[in-house]
């Protein structure tokens, strides 16, 4: 039984249908990986198994169970966290208090030790403890950004789009982390613009477009034959439009 | 150059309390993002709150605040937890179900306790801080409602709760993705909005004549704060407090006491041209 | 649509015959003549609020301005109200204009807030030059016998009703005309999508202050009109806070951003106010708290006003709404837009203005 699925769920903002009949399921331990051009509704489908984005169809089935009905917070509670596109820390709060935050109803101890395994994983975090999130560099952001979804222990973490806008130095910094996460039993869910990265290091690939998955398979297949990928992606492209 | 002096001292005095004034409409304006406009209603219960309880006890006006603070904090956890957040969640739509709770609050006043205008009569004696004669009774009030102020923000800072609460006025979404409860903290939020509004009436008691119809020019007054501090930005606001107090006292001094609204109304212009996120930028727009 | 019409089309046949067919119960004409006019305000509101997105509560203080104009240019000038009108509308609509270009270029809500500070100042204002404004006692234009249209001064007194009746056509036709055009397209666009309208290239400040300006013309035909007909205008009139509350609870309570919501809303609102103060007027606050609780229960139960519920399947829409607001408070994912890569919370989990 997949840790994580979504059962034809669509959902989309008003009018706007951004997903639809998307199932997708996320085998415990492993790296799901979901590409996509832009507005194809990668960053709607994280929101809509988080509770985010409510949907209009479908059902999405954690552990067995239909957590639908749920509001987002508890389904983070469950276990499920995420890691936002554009980072979306909490600008006037510190960083340790972004962090804390991420694990607001464990013990102060607990809150402690989780810090500091967030800090193994990025040891720069150390030195800017106490600066203000507002001020961080978008590396930054995004290293507490993950650090603080971290700090809720959870056995499922969806990332979106991690690169976005940042120094590729930085990227890898971030990409780093990721097999620790998955040796210590994390499954992960990363939407990412660049296919290369998410190629490496997923089990399973999803290709959306316009809302729909057009490819899934195991990312070894695509790694022997990156032509095989950019047809899938520019085959279902039209002239240059996206869903924004 | 003494007249500058007094008017000076004069804001001061008049500063703290003004802040404690906006701090609860600041707060739900920052969590909830929505404009209080039951907020002078609030205030004007926590007024007659003490008024009445005083009259009818002789307990100490300045205990009474805290009285106050129950009394409207949890008339205020009752207006949310069971009307509010059923309406649409739109800020322009709880904006009027408010005005019609407002509407409510002080028709009932007007109907139960008549339209005389009531002070709490308490007299210290009073005292000369350069040159201005001052009551004892209104540096009491200063007094306290600096420590209002000083402790809402120290508990905002440093408890686990408040800076949850700071995070809710940050980014909602986030807090909920966090597994946090936003829902709850709305609810205190507006929960100590509406204590701190009660608070204020009953310092401002002490100071002023009331009618049923107060409300509306403390109300006013708070509004001025919050747009000059920045919607949301509580250390803005302290700021600000300090500025309205100098603004009104002037005008009050050098003017006219009759045209204080307009006053605050140009002085709301002024910043929306000039500096729409507040005194220290960091305001909702 | 077709029901549209023939509702529409009867509606506006009662109104007109009502004059007539009413015209010895003096107490009834009044409240129709005053629904009327006020139904100007509320549809000068419905244009800024339910089309460009911009809830204000000084329409009501734009019908005053209007009106304190015409007055004051009648009375100091002796120019003849048919001719102060137009003049006292470009007065106010140029009024409105610098005050929307200070204050259009924030969010709906805190938009809100200040037009509620500029009714309270002009308030003050009007009762502090007394000299010049009549002050408590207000401005009364002097009643001359006869018929004199350009003093816009009649001898029938049903005649004040057809008045009010065109200067409800007037601004309902005004307000069509909006709706239709590209202006009223274009002013949609910026209230449902602010961003990306600018984006697109879109004027957004340009045409909501010309959205202000046309919707304070309609506030101002209405209050000259008021003048004629009553011969007074005061400042808890037109700057009273309780009453500026009346044209938006009509505009809600018809629909905002529906055609004839203000007029719809006004026609419930004043003969149910008139019939409370029959009753309780004698009592005090009792009006007043009625107002509110009733204002309290329609903003929880039809926030999208009473003409989006007699649309076919409203009823249904309206019942799965509001059991959807009652099971899950808070924590139904609002339908957010796609977060700019900077974090701007304002947009997102809180903000639904359609109503």
């Amino acid at each position: 039984m997949a840790l994580l699925s979504s059962l034809e769920i669509s959902a989309g903002y008003g009018d706007l249908v951004a997903i639809k009949g998307m199932s997708v399921d996320l085998e415990e331990g492993t790296l799901l990986g979901v590409v996509g051009p832009n507005g194809a509704g990668k960053s709607t489908f994280l929101r809509a198994l988080t509770g985010v984005v409510s949907l209009s169809e479908g059902r999405v089935i954690w552990k067995g169970s239909d957590i639908g009905g749920l509001p987002a917070d508890a389904r983070a509670r469950l276990g499920i966290a995420m890691v936002q596109e554009g980072r979306r820390l909490f600008p006037s709060l510190s960083v340790q208090v972004n962090l804390m935050l991420g694990a607001y109803h464990a013990s102060r101890s607990e809150q402690r030790e989780r810090q500091d395994e967030v800090l193994q994983l990025f040891p720069a975090l150390a030195e800017i403890l106490g600066r203000t999130a507002r001020v961080l560099s978008g590396g930054e952001q995004q290293m507490v950004a993950v650090g603080r979804a971290l700090m809720g222990k959870p056995s499922c973490l969806l990332i979106d789009e991690p690169s976005l806008g940042l120094a590729p130095i930085i990227v890898d910094e971030i990409y780093k982390a990721l097999p620790a996460l998955l040796e210590k039993g994390v499954s992960i869910i990363l939407v990412e613009q660049e296919v290369g990265r998410v190629l490496n290091i997923a089990d399973r690939l999803i290709v959306l477009h316009e809302g729909t998955i057009v490819h899934e398979g195991p990312a070894a297949e695509f790694r022997d034959r990156p032509d095989a990928l950019a047809e899938i992606y520019l085959g279902n492209a039209p002239s240059g439009k996206g869903a924004n | 150059m003494s007249v500058f002096m007094q008017v000076l001292v004069s804001s001061v005095l008049l500063a703290a309390v003004y802040f404690v004034l906006s701090l609860g409409l600041n707060i739900i304006f920052g969590v909830l993002d929505i404009v209080n406009f039951a907020h002078g209603a609030l205030i004007i219960l926590g007024s007659y709150a003490t008024f009445f309880i005083h009259q009818a006890t002789g307990l100490s006006p300045w205990l009474l605040i805290f009285v106050d603070m129950i009394l409207v904090g949890g008339l205020g956890a009752i207006l949310y937890a069971g009307y509010l957040r059923f309406t649409v969640e739109s800020p322009l739509v709880r904006m009027f179900a408010l005005i019609g709770f407002s509407r409510v609050v002080v028709s009932a006043i007007l109907a139960i306790a008549g339209s005389d205008f009531r002070t709490v009569k308490i007299d210290y004696g009073t005292v000369n801080i350069l040159g201005l004669p001052v009551r004892v009774s209104q540096i009491i009030a200063f007094g306290i409602a600096l420590v209002l102020g000083v402790v809402t923000l120290a508990l905002l800072n440093s408890t686990k709760t408040g800076k949850a609460v700071k995070a809710v006025v940050d980014d909602r979404v986030a807090v909920r993705l966090c597994g946090i409860n936003d829902r709850r903290l709305s609810l205190l939020a507006f929960t100590v909005g509406a204590a701190l509004a009660g608070a204020a009436g009953g310092v401002i008691s002490t100071y002023v004549t009331f009618g049923p119809d107060s409300g509306l020019s403390f109300a006013i007054i708070a509004f001025a704060i919050v747009i000059l501090g920045g919607l949301g930005d509580l250390v803005g606001g302290a700021i600000a407090s300090l500025v309205v107090a100098l603004v009104l006292t002037s005008v009050t001094v050098y003017w006219s006491s009759a045209l204080t609204n307009t006053a605050l109304f140009l002085l709301v212009l002024l910043v929306l041209l000039v500096r729409p996120r507040g005194v220290l930028g960091r305001g909702r727009i | 649509m077709r029901w549209r019409r023939i509702t529409a089309g009867v509606a506006l046949v009662s109104i007109l015959s009502a004059g007539l067919v009413l015209q010895n119960n003096i107490f009834w004409v009044r409240v129709l003549t005053l629904a009327l006019l006020l139904s100007a305000v509320a549809q000068s509101w419905n244009l800024l609020a339910g089309y460009a997105g911009q809830w204000s509560l000084a329409q009501l203080a734009f019908f005053g301005v209007g009106a304190y104009s015409a007055g004051l240019l009648e009375l100091r000038f002796h120019i003849p109200l048919l001719v102060g009108l137009v003049v006292a509308i470009a007065i106010t609509a140029l009024f409105a204009a610098v005050i929307g270009y200070v204050t259009l270029r924030i969010r709906g809500h805190y938009f809100a807030l200040v037009t509620f500070l500029l009714t309270v100042s002009l308030f003050e204002l009007v009762r502090y030059f007394a000299d010049y404004t009549g002050g408590q006692y207000g401005l009364s234009v002097p009643f001359k016998p006869g018929t004199d249209i350009l003093m816009l001064q009649f001898d029938n007194q049903i005649a004040y009703y057809y008045l009010a009746v065109v200067v409800m056509l007037i601004a309902s036709a005004t307000l069509w005309f909006v709706a239709r055009s590209r202006f009223g397209l274009l002013l949609r666009a910026i209230r449902d999508d602010e961003d990306s309208a600018a984006a697109l290239g879109v004027r957004v400040l340009a045409l909501k202050i010309a959205a202000m300006a046309i919707s304070a013309s309609m506030a101002a035909l209405a209050g000259v009109a008021y003048l004629a007909t009553y011969k007074l205008m005061d400042a808890e009139t037109a700057f009273g806070i309780h009453n500026s509350l009346d044209p938006v609870v009509a505009g809600i309570l018809g629909g905002a951003g529906t055609l004839t919501g203000g007029v719809a809303g006004e026609f419930v609102l004043q003969p149910a106010i008139a019939q409370v103060n029959v009753q309780f007027g004698s009592l005090p606050g009792v009006a007043s708290l009625l107002y509110g609780v009733i204002l309290m229960l329609a903003i929880l139960l039809i926030p999208q006003g009473l003409l989006r519920l007699a649309k076919p399947g409203g009823w249904r829409r309206h019942k799965q709404s509001v059991s959807a607001r009652f099971r899950r408070p808070g924590s139904v994912a609002q339908a957010a837009k796609e977060p700019a890569n900077v974090p701007d919370s304002s947009k997102e989990a809180a903000h639904d203005t359609q109503l």
